[in-house]
């Protein structure tokens, strides 16, 4: 599975998003390709899922493939495991 | 080791009346020393109004940042401590962490160590616990793991 952690401008954000999903990833033994960028970006990568504030979510929707989580912190290791979770439900569908 | 946050970019007040003081005073260190021009907060400001909360990252912690421009000078963090949290747009906020980064790879090995540090509530307990910068290094260099 491919996933995008998505913030603003692809620098601070995101990237401690990315780390808490590969932690996360760590502790539930899963794997994925975890990779983060910015908003605009994100509407033309190909990813499984993207993870991202609610608010990023609403502007995303429609505009990507990807299904869409909402993480409202993210370096909440709880939020990010239980998003993760319907992320591999969904993609081993 | 270096210093995770030097300890003359941290400091601690009682309270401020908003969040935009918050940031401000919180960037100040960075603004005096020449590693952001004072521009750079009013891009984080802007920021928030478009984009939403989400640099407030876990409980109480904000790390404002804006997007990467000739406006930083040198990469660095600064850290402001209140003793009352201010609300920033619905969420109280003890902690904020300027980050300055002047390109996207920039800082990369700080920020992951930051990422690590910022996952453990206790570490973030015993940050807003603390009373005084050298405090406030402590609990940072004790629990800081460098990857």
């Amino acid at each position: 599975m491919k996933i995008l952690a998505v913030c603003g401008f692809g620098v601070g954000s995101s990237l401690i998003l990315k780390m808490t999903i590969d932690k996360v990833l760590k502790d539930i033994g899963k794997d994925a390709d975890v990779v983060n960028t910015d908003i605009s970006d994100a509407r033309s990568y190909q990813a499984d899922a993207i993870f991202t504030s609610p608010d990023f979510v609403e502007s995303l929707t429609g505009s990507v493939k990807a299904t869409l989580y909402p993480v409202n912190r993210y370096s909440d290791k709880e939020e990010v495991k239980a998003q993760l979770i319907k992320a591999f439900a969904a993609n081993e569908k | 080791m270096d210093e995770p946050i030097k300890h003359e970019h941290i400091h601690i007040m009682d309270t401020v009346d908003t969040f935009q003081e918050a940031i401000m005073q919180a960037a100040t260190p960075l603004i005096n020393d020449g590693y952001i021009d004072k521009a750079y907060v009013q891009d984080i400001y802007d920021s928030l109004e478009k984009n939403g909360p989400y640099i407030v990252v876990a409980d109480y912690v904000a790390l404002p940042h804006a997007q990467p421009s000739e406006k930083v000078l040198k990469n660095g963090l600064s850290l402001l401590l209140l003793n009352t949290p201010v609300d920033l747009l619905g969420n109280p906020i003890h902690v904020f962490i300027v980050l300055a980064a002047k390109d996207s790879t920039a800082h990369l090995a700080s920020l992951k160590s930051l990422a690590i540090f910022l996952m453990e509530k206790e570490n973030i307990d015993a940050l807003i616990g603390a009373e005084s910068v050298p405090g406030i290094q402590k609990v940072l260099e004790e629990r800081w793991q460098t990857s």
